[in-house]
C-alpha cells in the first residue's frame, strides 16, 4: 500500500512539474489578447516572428493585451511584462535571449524589452531609439498590424546587422545617453557662469565712460510726492503641474528606460 | 579776425597772474605775490583795460613775393576761428571761436579772450579747479593700475600727449516732473499635493501718480566734449559753486557754449523723466512681477543756469589710436575707456571656466 502511495505521489509531482513548461509553450510569438488583428494578420505575423526567432536563435515576441493589470499585480507595465516573460518562460537558448514588443490598450502603453547579453548586443540603445521612432507612429495611428510588422522588420534588420558584426547604432549616442549626459552638461554650468562673471568683472572697469540716462543725483531730497496710489485685484489664475514621479529610470522622448534588477532585462516603456 | 584779450597782471611787478587751485588765489610767477579773485576784480578798470589791451592792427608791408598766392581764403572756417595777439610776447595766435581762455604756446602766458564770449550769455556760476595737473596725472596712473587685461605695451608705449584743464560750459536745469503710471503686477504662491504642484497667481492693476523735483541737472553745452565723458565724471559738489568771475580762468582753457539751452534741455528732460518713472516704480512693493503698462509724464521746466565746471582732459596715443580721459576738476573722479588685451581676457575666462569645472567635478564626482 505504501509503495502505491509513493508511486502515485511521484506521478503527481511529475505531472505538476511538467504542467508549467506546457503552459509556457502555449504563448505564441505573436499573442493578440486584445483582439487587434484579424486571423490572417495574426498568422502572417506569427510565421514571420517564428522565422526570425529560429534564424537568429533569439525569441521575437509581440504581445497585445487589453489591460496589463489583469495579468499582473505589478503597477508598472514594464515590471508586469517582465513577470509575464518569466511566467511563460519566453526567450530562446540557455540565456533566454528575446526581444519583446508588449502593448496594453487600456492605458495605451508600450514596452520594448530585451533580455540577455546577445539581445543587448544586437539592440543597442541607439538602435532602440530608431526602433521606437519607426514603430510608434503606427501605434499612434492605431495601425496595429503595421506596428507589429514594423517591429519585426526592425528586429530582422538589427539581428542581421549584429550577426555581421556591426550592430545598428553601435558606438553612437542615444537619446538616453544624452539624457544621462545631462549631468555632464550641468557640470559645465558653474564653469560657464564663472567665466561670464570673470569676463564682466574684468571688462567693466575698462569701460568707464558712458552717457547717463537718469538724474537721480539731482533729485531734491524729500521732494517725492505720491498723489495717487491704488492696487486693484483683478483675477486669480491657478496652474496645476503634475509632480514628477520618483523613478530611478531615465526618461527620453516620451519613453522611460529600464534596467531590471531580477535578470538581464533592459528596455523602455512609454505611452503612445 | 582780430580779437581782444585780457591778461591779469601782478599789481606789484606787472608779471602775468594765473589761478592757483591749491590756494584759490591768483598768483604771480615772477614775484610770488598772490591775490584773491575779488581783489583783482576790484583793481581792474574795464575802460582802461580795454584801452591798454586794444588790438594793434598789423602793418601790411610791401613785399616782393607774390603774396596773392600765399594762403587762401578761410571760407566757411572763418566763422569758427578767432585770431588774437598775445599781450605778453605779441605772438599772433588763432583759436576756435568757442575758446574763452587759453595760454600762449610760445611764452605760456595765460590769457582770457573776452571777445569770444561776446554774443553768448555770461555764466552764472563757476566751480574753480580744486585738483591740480599733478593730481590728474597721478589719477590716470592709478586708473591704469590693477587692470589685468590692460595690454602691457599700453603701459610702456603710451605717453600722455596732453593734459588740459578746461572750464566746460554746462547748462544746469531745474525741473518738476509729474508722472502717472499703471502697472500689471502679480503675486504668486505655490503648494504641493501628493501628485500636483499648484501655483496660484493673483493679478493686480496698480496705479501710481506723483511728482519729483530736480535741481541743477547738468548737460554740457560744448559739442566737442563727448557726452559720455562729461556724464561719467558727474556729480559735482554744488556747494562749491561760486558766482562767475573771469579771474578764475587764467591758467586754464575755457570754452563758451555752442549747444543752446533749448537743444540741451532734451537730455535733461529724458534724464529727469527716467528717474521719476523709476521712483514711482519703486513704490510698487510686495509683488513678484511688475510690468509697466502705461505712463504719462509731464515736465514743468524751472530755472536754467549757465555754469563753467572744471575738467581735466588727458589724452594718450597708442598704436595710432587716441584715448581720452576726463577727470572731474573738483572731485578728482577720473574716467576713460582703456584698451583690452583680448588674448589675456580669453585666458582669464578660460581659466575661470576650467577652475570652476574642475572644482565642481572634484566635489561631486
Amino acid at each position: 500500500m505504501k509503495r502505491k502511495i509513493f508511486v502515485l505521489s511521484l506521478l503527481l509531482v511529475l505531472l505538476v512539474s511538467l504542467a508549467v513548461p506546457t503552459a509556457a509553450e502555449t504563448l505564441d510569438n505573436v499573442t493578440d489578447a486584445a483582439g487587434l488583428l484579424t486571423t490572417d494578420q495574426q498568422q502572417a505575423l506569427e510565421r514571420r516572428a517564428e522565422e526570425i526567432s529560429q534564424t537568429y536563435e533569439l525569441g521575437v515576441y509581440v504581445i497585445a493585451v487589453d489591460d496589463f493589470t489583469r495579468y499582473s499585480k505589478k503597477p508598472d507595465i514594464y515590471d508586469a511584462q517582465v513577470e509575464l516573460f518569466d511566467r511563460y518562460g519566453l526567450g530562446l537558448g540557455e540565456d533566454r535571449a528575446a526581444a519583446v514588443f508588449f502593448i496594453s490598450m487600456e492605458t495605451r502603453e508600450f514596452v520594448l524589452d530585451f533580455n540577455s547579453d546577445r539581445a543587448h548586443y544586437a539592440f543597442t540603445e541607439k538602435g532602440r531609439d530608431l526602433m521606437e521612432d519607426r514603430v510608434l507612429p503606427y501605434l499612434r495611428d492605431n495601425d496595429w498590424y503595421g506596428a507589429f510588422n514594423e517591429f519585426l522588420n526592425v528586429c530582422q534588420e538589427d539581428l542581421e546587422a549584429a550577426q555581421a558584426g556591426t550592430p545598428v547604432g553601435y558606438g553612437e549616442v542615444s537619446r538616453n545617453d544624452s539624457q544621462e549626459g545631462g549631468f555632464s552638461i550641468l557640470l559645465f554650468v558653474p564653469g560657464v557662469l564663472a567665466a561670464a562673471i570673470t569676463g564682466v568683472v574684468l571688462v567693466a572697469p575698462m569701460r568707464s565712460a558712458g552717457k547717463k540716462g537718469q538724474a537721480d543725483d539731482y533729485a531734491v531730497p524729500g521732494s517725492m510726492q505720491l498723489t495717487r496710489q491704488s492696487d486693484h485685484f483683478l483675477r486669480r489664475t491657478v496652474t496645476r503641474t503634475p509632480r514628477p514621479k520618483q523613478n530611478s529610470s531615465s526618461s527620453s522622448g516620451g519613453s522611460v528606460s529600464h534596467s531590471h534588477s531580477s535578470g538581464s532585462h533592459s528596455g523602455r516603456s512609454g505611452k503612445f | 579776425m582780430p580779437n581782444e584779450t585780457v591778461q591779469y597782471k601782478c599789481p606789484a611787478c606787472t608779471g602775468p597772474l594765473h589761478y592757483a587751485q591749491g590756494s584759490g588765489k591768483l598768483e604771480c610767477d615772477y614775484c610770488g605775490s598772490s591775490y584773491s579773485p575779488e581783489e583783482i576784480e576790484a583793481l581792474q578798470n574795464p575802460d582802461a583795460q580795454k584801452a591798454v589791451q586794444a588790438f594793434e592792427e598789423a602793418q601790411e608791408e610791401q613785399e616782393n613775393w607774390v603774396l596773392s598766392q600765399a594762403g587762401s581764403d578761410w571760407g566757411a572756417d572763418e566763422k569758427k576761428l578767432r585770431a588774437y595777439s598775445c599781450p605778453n610776447c605779441g605772438a599772433e595766435l588763432i583759436c576756435e571761436e568757442t575758446t574763452a581762455a587759453t595760454s600762449c604756446p610760445y611764452c605760456g602766458n595765460p590769457t582770457v579772450i573776452p571777445g569770444n564770449l561776446s554774443g553768448a550769455r555770461k555764466p552764472d556760476y563757476i566751480i574753480p579747479f580744486a585738483k591740480t595737473r599733478e593730481d590728474a596725472v597721478a589719477a590716470l596712473k592709478k586708473h591704469y593700475s590693477h587692470r589685468p587685461i590692460l595690454p602691457r605695451s599700453f603701459m610702456k608705449d603710451s605717453h600722455i600727449q596732453e593734459v588740459k584743464g578746461v572750464y566746460v560750459p554746462f547748462w544746469l536745469f531745474d525741473a518738476r516732473v509729474e508722472a502717472d503710471m499703471t502697472f500689471n503686477a502679480t503675486r504668486s504662491h505655490s503648494h504641493t499635493t501628493s501628485d500636483e504642484i499648484i501655483t496660484e497667481t493673483d493679478h493686480y492693476l496698480v496705479h501710481r501718480a506723483g511728482s519729483l523735483e530736480f535741481e541743477k541737472v547738468p548737460v554740457d553745452g560744448a559739442s566737442k566734449m563727448p557726452d559720455g565723458h562729461m556724464d561719467a565724471i558727474e556729480p559735482y559738489d554744488y556747494s562749491g559753486l561760486k558766482p562767475f568771475s573771469m579771474s578764475y580762468l587764467p591758467g586754464f582753457l575755457a570754452d563758451k557754449y555752442d549747444v543752446s539751452r533749448e537743444d540741451s534741455s532734451r537730455r535733461a528732460r529724458e534724464r529727469c523723466a527716467s528717474s521719476t518713472e523709476n521712483a514711482l516704480r519703486e513704490t510698487v512693493l510686495g509683488y513678484s512681477t511688475c510690468v509697466t503698462t502705461g505712463k504719462h509724464v509731464h515736465i514743468h521746466p524751472g530755472d536754467v543756469k549757465y555754469a563753467l565746471l572744471p575738467v581735466w582732459l588727458l589724452s594718450t596715443q597708442w598704436q595710432g589710436k587716441n584715448f581720452l580721459f576726463a577727470m572731474n576738476g573738483q572731485t578728482g573722479k577720473l574716467i576713460g575707456d582703456l584698451p583690452i588685451d583680448k588674448k589675456r581676457l580669453w585666458g582669464y575666462i578660460a581659466g575661470a571656466f576650467a577652475a570652476a569645472t574642475v572644482l565642481l567635478g572634484w566635489l561631486f564626482v
